[in-house]
């Protein structure tokens, strides 16, 4: 590789061969190049009259944004495989940063473009990126890689590689429709929502459009008054009703009678909302013996015992 | 049943001149031996298939282990039946949906263990140290007692190691008919064979390669009339609408098949899984439905029915066998001591009282 200065104009930003990192260039990035300039040589390679990006993709945005003329360059070898220089563009990012599941994927796809053999990249590439190396893997990220929308949102939040698993079973019809549920909410909702729909799909064997006809999400779906997040909320609340009924029914009728024991602030009930253990934990905040006193007092209440042998006839619940 | 497709043999380089390597590859006729260095090559192989875990039950790896006994790792805070496991081959040519080898060999071969001079030692050696203990101890945690059998003829060699060893009950656990081979000998009042049992309907979408109901019983049938004790093991027992009405159909059946008395015991345990397994199942089984159900994750990180549920599951099967005054043959895998509770034990005067069926761990 040879250093030397260039000409920004000489280097053609809009070929984009051997990019596969998804991050733009942001204000910081900016900001710092006008105040310093590109210290850290970009690597490209001589095509015809210019020259293409081989790394440094962010780097070059930047420096077209702030108006720079003059880039410090890595040549490389026009003789230089395009697999070969493919993996000099890889692995000059690899240490500096973990690429998510979308850049992951995007990465596999050119190493197969390039002509690296798939059982190559399963043993090799799978394990530098940290996946499972296996046959399967190399399947979901090469579908993952085809799909834009799909790749903005994995990329965006960063899913993880069984949600995108999971995600693939839909139609594409039916994951266009999820993109639009699921987009701006947090990495655990959208995980949620989409293993909350892909479940009922499988159980009650109908298609997504059917089963958001259902009207507990209809009436979410129509209300224009709620924003993203609300409504995403509501949304993987109403599917942990329908996914875990008997669960979500015990735990209403439990909170229900946690409720209507009206205790004083000073008591805090808690208990195992997995239902594995049968245990309420009361807590008391007190301050002196006579408070102790006066809540005990008040916590038996006479008309309060009915609430509490309800409550822990609830706990123990054995009958569906 | 399913005939097996064994498609290759590896030999571990370091077990090449043993005289089981030969008894295998003579029995495989026609297959491609690769000798290799270690394990690690076998499954860099399987891992390049689309379904690794298929391709593992599709070629056998021989090779030495270095240990064979350890105690059943249950898990924590379960009741334990103090149960024994001899690891003798690893991976299982069955191909059960629900079977949590697949997340916990992931990618290993069919591997059989060829060292069988060092079992021998090791088995002796435990033997003489649990003189005055009762034990169970059995080869079906990480595979099917019998489904190789006919390959590896395991059963008649560890049959012969504990012969004479009275208060060791070494039991074949299967879902096949292959006891052909236990059916050759002289049957050993400590050696039990047992079958893991489902409805007809869940053997057809699950459990794929195993023997059908019927066969399994009719099995169990002829070696009890051969002169064995035989188990059954309710495990893992699979929730649905009509679970009840199947469940019963299977009770009903045992009990047209097999004289109580011959039951040695029989197990429950509900449908439990690590949070790896389903990402690995729902690929390779599209089909099924098992992981749709309703879940929680339990202390151990494993998921379960709702705690009611299996409960409720618990209670009626019990009642099933109660009604053939078999109860007392009950244990459950796996469960706390809060679900003995609700379900085996009975409080008499303040105290609880079990049927577990094994004494010797009162």
């Amino acid at each position: 590789m040879k250093f030397k200065k260039v000409e920004l104009s000489e280097i053609n930003l809009q070929e984009q061969t051997f990019r596969y990192t998804l991050k733009p260039a942001d204000d910081r990035l900016v900001f710092s190049v006008r105040g310093a300039g590109i210290i850290e040589p970009v690597v490209v390679k001589r095509t015809g009259k210019g020259y293409i990006p081989v790394t440094g993709f962010r780097r070059l945005e930047a420096a077209e944004k702030a108006r720079l003329s003059l880039m410090p360059v890595l040549e490389l070898e026009e003789s230089t495989s395009r697999l070969e220089t493919f993996k000099i563009g890889f692995f000059d990012n690899y240490g500096w940063r973990v690429f998510t599941l979308a850049e992951k994927s995007l990465a596999v796809k050119k190493f197969l473009e390039f002509g690296m053999e798939k059982a190559e990249i399963i043993r090799k590439v799978l394990v530098w990126l940290e996946l499972p190396p296996t046959g399967r893997t190399l399947e979901i990220l090469t579908q993952l890689a085809e799909e834009k929308s799909l790749l903005e949102a994995v990329q965006e939040k960063n899913w993880r590689l069984s949600t995108v698993e999971r995600f693939l079973e839909f139609s594409r019809e039916e994951r266009s429709l999820i993109i639009n549920l699921v987009s701006g909410l947090s990495l655990n909702r959208q995980t949620e929502i989409v293993e909350g729909f892909c479940i009922l799909k499988k159980r009650w064997g109908k298609p997504l459009g059917e089963i958001l006809k259902e009207a507990e999400f209809q009436e979410i779906l129509v209300q224009k008054n709620l924003d993203k997040i609300q409504a995403g909320e509501k949304l993987a609340e109403r599917l942990r009703a329908k996914t875990s009924p008997l669960v979500t029914g015990l735990l209403r009728q439990i909170d229900g009678e946690i409720m209507e024991l009206n205790l004083p602030p000073q008591v805090v009930i808690d208990y195992d909302r997995t239902l594995e253990d049968h245990h309420l934990t009361v807590k008391l905040k007190l301050t002196s013996v006579d408070d102790l006193r006066n809540i005990l007092k008040e916590l038996s209440y006479p008309d309060r015992e009915n609430h509490w042998q309800r409550l822990f006839a609830s706990l123990h619940n054995v009958e569906e | 049943m399913e005939k097996l497709t064994i498609e290759k043999i590896y030999v571990d380089r370091k077990v090449e001149g043993d005289k089981f390597v030969r008894k295998i590859v003579d029995r495989l006729p026609g297959r491609p031996v690769v000798f290799v260095d270690n394990g690690a090559q076998v499954e860099d192989e399987i891992r390049l298939s689309p379904d690794p875990i298929g391709q593992g039950k599709r070629v056998i790896y021989l090779t030495e282990n270095k240990s064979f006994l350890r105690p059943c790792p249950c898990t924590p805070g379960c009741l334990s039946c103090g149960y024994w496991n001899i690891d003798l081959d690893q991976n299982c040519p069955l191909d059960c949906s629900y079977c949590i080898l697949q997340a916990y060999l992931k990618v290993k071969p069919l591997t059989l263990s060829v060292n069988r001079g060092d079992l021998e030692v090791e088995v002796k050696n435990y033997l003489s140290q649990n003189r005055k203990n009762t034990i169970r101890i059995g080869t079906g945690e990480l595979t099917d007692s019998l489904a190789l059998d006919w390959l590896t003829e395991n059963s008649l060699f560890l049959a012969d190691l504990f012969k004479g060893a009275e208060r060791c009950f070494l039991e074949f656990k299967t879902k096949t008919d292959e006891i052909e081979n236990l059916l050759k000998i002289k049957p050993q009042p400590n050696v039990v064979m047992a079958w893991s049992l489902n409805p007809e309907r869940i053997i057809a979408e699950e459990e794929k390669g195993t023997a059908s109901l019927l066969a399994r019983l009719e099995a169990a049938k002829r070696a009890v009339n051969h002169g064995y004790r035989v188990g059954f093991h309710f495990d893992p027992i699979i929730h649905d609408e009509s679970w009840k009405e199947y469940y019963a159909e299977v009770v009903e059946t045992i009990f047209k098949l097999i004289p109580k008395d011959a039951i040695f015991w029989i197990s429950l345990g509900t449908l439990r899984f690590p949070p790896d397994l389903p990402e690995v199942a729902r690929y390779r089984f599209k089909k099924s439905k098992l992981y749709e159900q309703e879940f929680v994750r339990g202390w151990d990180g494993k998921f379960r029915y709702p705690k009611p549920r299996r409960i409720k599951i618990y209670q009626e099967i019990m009642e099933l066998f109660e009604d053939y005054r078999a109860g007392n043959k009950i244990y459950l895998c796996m469960e706390s001591l809060d679900i003995y509770r609700e379900t085996l034990m009975k409080k008499i005067r303040g105290r609880y009282f079990t049927t577990f069926p094994f004494s010797w761990l009162r």
